[in-house]
């Protein structure tokens, strides 16, 4: 069996590392035309944080997928390899001025070793007129070194990466591989808007200054949009969210906006000397596509799985769509072929589903 | 015209000098001092806002000093200044095998659970808290305060004072803010010096501050541009140079809470005299000059602030 991923962003990695997890011994090839800085992924801040519209088939999985998230990356955080991957711990507050719910968060709650109400004086310490916040403890999982450390784990284990662009999936049937494909996981992220011709997918652009402020070693979030998230090499400072602009250059007024509303908060940000500035495309859609297709490509049947669509969200939710995804390929593998699987179904809490592949 | 003298170019004696120039901006303030920053004992410090071998200094005392320090803390912070004068916002985690009393003055002061307790990895721990608080770099506060003193016409002299007598000729008012420095000008031999050796790291992904408040806790403190790892504190230990077997003390203890520190680079590794004491002097005291004048020690008019140990913690 030889078996695909499409896409070298975080939704592809993480695919790919839970594939080798799952089937050490069988070929995996990852292609992507874009790689590292080129990713969406890359530019985000990596605060591991589900928006609280994020949603998948079922409020269930959904929840599942968080969990399952949390703990993989959880797993490394405790681990030595921390710091290689790009893992790290971070707290900090969220704020609003008017709307208490925004500082809620139904699946960290449950989540998180910490996740509760700031007290009066806790108000005071940014600039403003805050009437709630929550402080929290979570995550951050940076791409710039997660990104390097899941391509060198994946070759490592055998995997194979090939710099290509894809237009259409017939495209697959013309390269030269060891042996085509039996499956693809397409995890495009925004490639997918025009890969599958999905209108439901839809663009929801970011703006982000990158700056030098190693005195701010916690995140704040305010109100709308504004956050300030701190992380090795810089802080972010943020955003907007535009729904179905494809705008993809720096916006002057969008940089005002976004600095006026950051240094309002912490003073201290006019002192930050600005590294970049950064435009990202969130790969939005209403919820996100975990399915499976089958193509023919060449002549022969070809399962893809599709894995895309996670928004703002991809870096939260990647690993618990990849477990998914993949329970999701065994599945049919076991209905289709019915090759003696042992199989624990799906939404299982278990980290593995167990699948043993008889005949290949 | 009264004239002040503040002995010390240290924490201490800078901050007494600001403070005494913002409130009395018409008084001649002289600031004398052997050293100056970055070569002061609090310069290696850490700089965290929490009390810390107060030995029997009354409490009330040393919580209302450091709500004050707070209040300074804050302000700042919510300036443009707060960052480049050294403040940091930041998560902190003390966790005790014993049944440590929780911290005052900090934000949002919460019990950690059993689960939360396990991450750190010692056994033995049985109660833990977390909250908000500040970090105040005196490498940074320090060029701060002495830019902002010569500004508003203080005057600075680099020398060593050798008693305060001599000063007496000069100033009506003398602010002795000496440190472990009291042993000789002033002849106070209950100060003693608490050897801290520290390293610093280069680990740019820890945004929390951990700190076992065991006899042999140890704790790890995020600074803007490394990582303090500690420490020690030994009473009446006078060696300035840092022993292997602390260094492998502090660099196992703080390996075993944050594991992932296990590859950060060492950038330094330094010993400091922290200036203990059964009680903080804070008093006045009239005393002749050499040339029989009298003049007061120690003016209890001045503080309104007051720097608390942040040395090495």
């Amino acid at each position: 069996m030889h078996i695909g991923v499409l896409g070298a962003g975080i939704v592809g990695f993480n695919t790919a590392l839970r594939i080798q997890q799952e089937f050490p011994n069988v070929q995996v090839t990852l292609i992507a035309d874009k790689f590292e800085e080129d990713t969406t992924s890359y530019g985000a801040a990596g605060i591991f944080r589900p928006g609280t519209n994020f949603l998948g088939p079922t409020p269930s999985i959904t929840e599942n997928w968080i969990k399952d998230s949390y703990n993989f990356y959880n797993e490394i955080l405790q681990s030595e390899e921390a710091h290689k991957a790009g893992i790290f711990e971070i707290s900090g507050y969220i704020l609003a001025s008017e709307h208490s719910f925004l500082t809620r968060n139904h699946f960290l709650e449950k989540l998180l070793p910490i996740y509760r109400k700031v007290s009066d004086e806790e108000l005071t310490l940014c600039v403003g007129d805050w009437k709630y916040g929550s402080y929290f403890t979570t995550m951050k999982i940076e791409s710039e070194d997660f990104l390097p450390w899941a391509r060198t784990k994946f070759e490592v284990g055998g995997g194979k990466v090939l710099c290509k662009k894809i237009e259409t999936f017939n495209d697959l049937g013309k390269f030269k591989l060891s042996a085509p494909f039996d499956v693809v996981f397409n995890c495009t992220g925004f490639g997918s808007k025009w890969l599958c011709n999905d209108t439901r997918l839809v663009p929801v652009r970011g703006q982000v200054f990158k700056v030098k402020a190693p005195w701010v070693k916690m995140f704040f979030y305010g109100d709308y949009d504004t956050y300030i998230i701190p992380g090795r090499r810089s802080v972010t400072l943020g955003g907007c969210r535009q729904l179905d602009s494809y705008n993809m250059t720096v916006s002057t007024h969008d940089s005002a906006a976004i600095w006026e509303r950051c240094t309002s908060i912490l003073p201290t940000l006019h002192k930050a000397e600005i590294l970049k500035e950064w435009v990202g495309l969130r790969p939005h859609r209403d919820t996100v596509r975990c399915e499976i297709e089958t193509f023919h490509i060449e002549n022969r049947s070809v399962k893809i799985i599709h894995q895309y669509g996670h928004g703002g969200y991809g870096v939260t939710t990647s690993p618990g769509t990849a477990k998914y995804s993949v329970e999701l390929f065994i599945e049919s593998l076991r209905r289709s072929t019915g090759c003696g699987l042992t199989f624990t179904p799906l939404d299982s809490s278990t980290s593995s589903c167990g699948a043993k592949v008889s005949k290949l | 015209m009264v004239k002040i003298a503040v002995v010390g170019g240290g924490i201490i004696g800078l901050s007494s000098a600001c403070c005494l120039k913002r409130k009395y901006p018409k008084i001649e303030i002289t600031l004398i001092s052997e050293k100056f920053s970055p070569n002061t004992t609090g310069d290696g410090s850490a700089g965290v806002l929490m009390p810390y071998l107060l030995q029997d200094t009354p409490k009330d005392l040393v919580e209302r000093w450091s709500k004050g320090t707070l209040d300074f803390f804050l302000s700042l912070w919510k300036t443009p200044e707060g960052g480049e004068v050294g403040i940091s916002l930041i998560p902190v985690s003390i966790v005790t095998s014993n049944d440590e009393v929780p911290p005052y003055g900090v934000f949002g002061l919460h019990e950690l659970t059993p689960t939360a307790l396990q991450r750190f990895n010692i056994p033995t721990l049985r109660k833990g808290y977390s909250f908000t608080s500040f970090t105040c770099e005196p490498m940074k506060l320090l060029p701060y305060f002495l830019q902002e003193f010569t500004l508003a016409g203080g005057n600075v002299e680099e020398r060593k004072v050798m008693n305060l007598e001599s000063l007496g000729d000069n100033f009506d008012i003398v602010v002795n803010c000496t440190g472990l420095g009291a042993r000789e000008v002033v002849s106070d031999e209950s100060v003693i010096p608490i050897r801290g050796q520290v390293l610093r790291v280069e680990a740019p992904s820890v945004f929390q501050l951990i700190m076992c408040a065991d006899a042999d806790g140890r704790y790890i403190i995020p600074n803007q541009e490394s990582v303090v790892l500690g420490g020690t504190h030994q009473e009446n230990d006078w060696n300035t140079k840092s022993t292997q077997e602390d260094t492998d003390f502090i660099t196992s203890g703080c390996f075993r809470m944050l594991p992932s520190l296990k590859d950060a680079v060492v950038l330094s590794n330094w010993v400091g005299l922290r200036p203990g004491r059964p009680t903080v002097r804070l008093e006045a005291e009239i005393i002749k000059s050499t040339k029989q004048k009298t003049f007061t020690v120690n003016g209890t008019i001045i503080f309104q602030f007051f720097f608390q140990k942040f040395i090495f913690k």
